[in-house]
């Protein structure tokens, strides 16, 4: 949806790409500023809540008055952080929140709340409050030059990368927006990424769907194991094909402007071992986690118990981030687990033969999608089935 | 392997295409009909992107 869609192409991405390059430098910020509310506000309205999907379009004219308050080491880049985790808490986390909580009073015997209903959850609200989080941050500590309200407007609303990332950083996309001209060599790169990447999505992430939307019927329950097993291969097949395909679209549609926005894949499924994979693997994510919740914490700075908390802490908000449900934290908690085993493995010089570590990487995160793609009950049946527990 | 990655990575767009001269630009107009017509002939079954939150 959306990328796939004509009117992504027709109304918003060859008419910018011709009014960008066709305009004096000092509108280009905004002209890319003035399609990406139009892009928010016609798909918000079309997919994402109808007139009130379509009104959270102020959250980033909010967030770019804010911005202009940001200064190194100022109180208004930490309200900027709280802003941003609110608009993603209210939007996204609220029903879950309220859920947990419940789940955890029936357990302890403490009062419940009242349900709370999702309303709306805005057009990729996952992925511009983290790019709303990186800014403040990274202004707080200084590692921002002076960036003009054109320049962040334009960072925020770049719509190819609005809906699903890949997350930017302000210090490597300004520069880049500075001089961006057209580069017919780029542009044709542009169409063959956008054009390989639909292909990825409808000619192999779809195939694989057939067989992995199969996790998610009844068939799950007769199935033998050797089957399940196929089909969250299958899964471990779609996520790859559909999100890479995605990324390379809005790469390819970035290119047109004549912007390179971050890589998201570099043939993750080749990896070694989980370190690796996780370079490898969404990688504008990775870093973003790494950066702005593993780093802060305190990384691997204070002894290998304080690291492995870390690394548990960052997946599972990693996972939580993935969906606001419980399977998605034990998926992430999983990769964390995998990351710490991984640390205390190499620190001791433990190798496998190339061949082997890629194999077992492959299938380790492949167990992992079990979770990603059901909830705790059928994971369980189907992990159970795979390795012959029921 | 890696002269396969690199193939890939050109036919798929990561990676710079040579496309100068009559034959060679041809040869990428007719990738891209080729990716267009494979992409027309299997759309339709499933629209949703996963990481698009819905």
């Amino acid at each position: 949806m959306i990328f796939n869609e004509l009117s992504y192409f027709v109304l918003f991405l060859l008419p910018s790409v011709v009014l960008f390059h066709s305009s004096p430098a000092r509108f280009k910020p905004w002209i890319i500023s003035a399609f990406g509310s139009a892009f928010f506000v016609y798909y918000g309205y079309l997919h994402f809540g109808g007139f009130w999907g379509a009104l959270c379009v102020f959250l980033f004219a909010w967030e770019i008055l804010t911005s202009r308050l940001y200064k190194k080491g100022s109180r208004f880049c930490l309200f900027g952080i709280v802003q941003a985790i609110v608009i993603l808490f209210a939007f996204k986390y609220l029903t879950f929140g309220t859920g947990a909580w419940n789940d955890l009073a029936t357990t302890l015997g403490l009062p419940q709340l009242s349900p709370i209903h999702r309303l709306i959850l805005p057009l990729g609200v996952s992925f511009f409050t983290f790019e709303f989080i990186h800014f403040a941050a990274d202004t707080y500590w200084g590692k921002t030059e002076r960036v003009s309200l054109a320049e962040y407007s334009a960072f925020i609303l770049f719509f190819p990368s609005m809906v699903a990332g890949p997350i930017k950083r302000i210090q490597d996309f300004q520069p880049k927006l500075r001089e961006a001209r057209f580069d017919s060599a780029l542009a044709s790169q542009g169409v063959t990424r956008i054009l390989a990447g639909l292909a990825k999505k409808h000619v192999l992430a779809d195939t694989f769907t057939l067989w992995s939307d199969r996790l998610n019927t009844d068939a799950l329950y007769a199935a033998p194991g050797w089957q399940v097993a196929l089909w969250v291969l299958a899964y471990g097949a779609k996520i790859y094909f559909d999100f890479s395909g995605y990324s390379d679209i809005a790469i390819g549609s970035g290119y047109l402007f004549g912007l390179r926005i971050p890589e998201n894949f570099a043939w993750p499924y080749g990896s070694a071992n989980i370190t690796e994979f996780w370079r490898r693997w969404h990688i504008s994510l990775s870093s973003w986690i790494r950066d702005y919740v593993y780093v802060p914490l305190g990384g691997s700075r204070a002894g290998s118990g304080r690291t492995a908390l870390n690394l548990l802490l960052a997946f599972g908000v990693s996972g939580l981030w993935h969906g606001a449900a419980y399977n998605f934290v034990v998926w992430g908690l999983w990769h964390g687990a995998l990351l710490v085993i991984h640390r205390a493995w190499s620190s001791r010089g433990m190798q496998l033969p190339k061949l082997a570590a890629v194999a077992l990487t492959f299938v380790a995160v492949n167990l992992g999608w079990t979770f990603f793609c059901m909830d705790i009950g059928r994971a369980t049946l189907a992990l159970g089935k795979m390795f012959g527990f029921s | 392997m890696t002269s396969l990655v690199t193939l890939l990575e050109k036919l798929g767009g990561a990676q710079p295409m040579n496309a100068r001269g009559r034959v060679r630009s041809v040869a990428l107009g007719l990738w891209w009909l080729a990716l267009l017509t494979m992409v027309l002939f299997f759309s339709g079954r499933y629209s949703k992107f996963v990481y698009v939150d819905f």
